[in-house]
């Protein structure tokens, strides 16, 4: 079976529900003699179940970086090392037990002390409030509670859909940002400065700034020669986003903090 | 939190995998699965980690591990639940999070993550019902046209990487059998 668009937009429609009573008809015929259709409206069924799943699409994004970092050390403990940390230890603590008697024992009489082991138990399981707040953390927040996102203030909540273009250029590769940085943190009122270089020198582009709500807040302005002073001083403290666009869509897009 | 998670649990989860023929891979596999289910648990209001997070991180551990050598090896092993304490035991209960559809959906999302940000971004929002007069609007595209036709591309390369993928294969042959 080829691949081709109109196959792709029947699947679509046949999974959402779309299709009218005929074309249902037919596709069902089609599927029972296509196997591999039958994969493809499988496949396609999976990843938007898959895709609807944003928060555990970021969760998944975050421990797939995990995977790769050093700490996570496989390497089996070298047995004859931890044996030579172990003795190493005890020979510190009975030293420092003995010094710490003998330093005790010569002060007794002024001060008249008794030595006594530090009674506390040293409780190595996690108390409730740790799984409390464990489980506030993985939580996402169904009624807006208890989520740390929750503690932010309505102006700073980032907003996901948004937040995943920062820093990245999505269409013009010859696009090279100078100034400011795609994540920036600013004094309100402040002026910020944005200078750029194309492969087109007086490439036409466009520069608007969106509040976290995905609101247009300035813009957007035409901007040409690579530079642009934006100004502040009409936008609250919260967190906004930017993006410069040319005719063929997005370039890139960056968020700046208002403090 | 995770990395905290991981520092403290891993290691234990790794002494279980590792002394029941796992290899390092199939640990940190295994681990990251747990941590999927463990969140998508904590999704629904309704639940409640009754048990210590140590206990339950090990019973869902275990469980995707003896399904998943039923899986590769055809051994049939029993999921026994020794009860340490009371409410240590723990079924996946999301048919969605069973050790086959786990291993499906991380096979999926590793494509995903090699799409480019831009088809990511179009394949989330519609998949999230988004019109395409506002996937046009969030992505700068001029219409709909060009929003309906960038979609149709991150789409077919999304379906393409899936489908070429051999482990795709024999998850789908596993499932026929």
């Amino acid at each position: 079976m080829n691949y081709n668009e109109n196959i792709e937009e029947l699947i679509d429609r046949y999974n959402s529900g779309e299709l009218n009573e005929s074309e249902r008809v037919h596709f069902l015929e089609r599927l029972q003699t296509d196997p591999e259709l039958r994969v493809q409206v499988s496949i396609d069924r999976a990843i938007t179940k898959m895709l609807e799943k944003k928060e555990l699409l970021k969760f998944m994004e975050k421990i797939s970086k995990i995977r790769g970092e050093d700490y996570l050390d496989h390497k089996r403990p070298n047995r004859v090392l931890m044996a030579a940390s172990i003795l190493l230890l005890i020979s510190f603590g009975l030293f420092s037990l003995f010094i710490y008697k003998w330093k005790l024992k010569s002060s007794q009489n002024d001060w008249n002390l008794t030595w006594k082991p530090d009674a506390r138990p040293v409780n190595l399981n996690l108390t409730l409030l740790d799984q409390a707040e464990i489980y506030q953390r993985f939580t996402p927040a169904p009624h807006g509670i208890m989520h740390r996102s929750s503690f932010l203030a309505n102006a700073f909540q980032p907003l996901v859909e948004y937040e995943l273009l920062v820093g990245s250029a999505t269409r013009s590769e010859s696009f090279q940002l100078l100034s400011p940085k795609t994540r920036i943190s600013m004094p309100k009122n402040s002026v910020i400065s944005f200078q750029w270089k194309t492969a087109t020198e007086w490439l036409l582009v466009t520069l608007e700034v969106i509040d976290n709500q995905g609101v247009s807040v300035r813009g957007p302005v035409p901007v040409q020669g690579g530079r642009y002073q934006l100004t502040t001083d009409d936008l609250g403290p919260g967190l906004f986003y930017w993006r410069i666009m040319s005719d063929e869509g997005l370039i890139l897009m960056g968020n700046l903090i208002l403090y | 939190m995770i990395k905290y998670v991981y520092k403290v649990y891993f290691p234990v989860i790794r002494n279980f995998i590792v002394r029941n023929s796992g290899t390092l891979n199939d640990v940190e596999d295994v681990f990251q699965d747990t941590l999927i289910v463990l969140f998508d648990r904590c999704s629904d209001p309704a639940f409640k980690l009754t048990a210590k997070l140590s206990s339950y991180l090990f019973s869902v551990s275990r469980h995707i591990w003896l399904q998943r050598l039923n899986r590769q090896h055809g051994l049939f092993f029993s999921v026994d639940y020794e009860v340490n304490e009371a409410g240590s035991e723990y079924e996946i209960y999301n048919p969605d999070l069973q050790e086959i559809n786990l291993a499906r959906y991380k096979l999926f999302f590793g494509h995903y993550d090699s799409l480019s940000v831009e088809c990511k971004l179009i394949l989330m929002l519609y998949a999230n019902e988004k019109k395409m007069t506002e996937i046009a609007q969030i992505m700068g595209y001029a219409d709909d046209d060009t929003a309906k036709s960038r979609k149709h591309h991150c789409k077919r390369l999304f379906m393409k990487k899936i489908s070429n993928d051999p482990r795709f294969k024999n998850l789908i042959e596993y499932e026929l059998q």
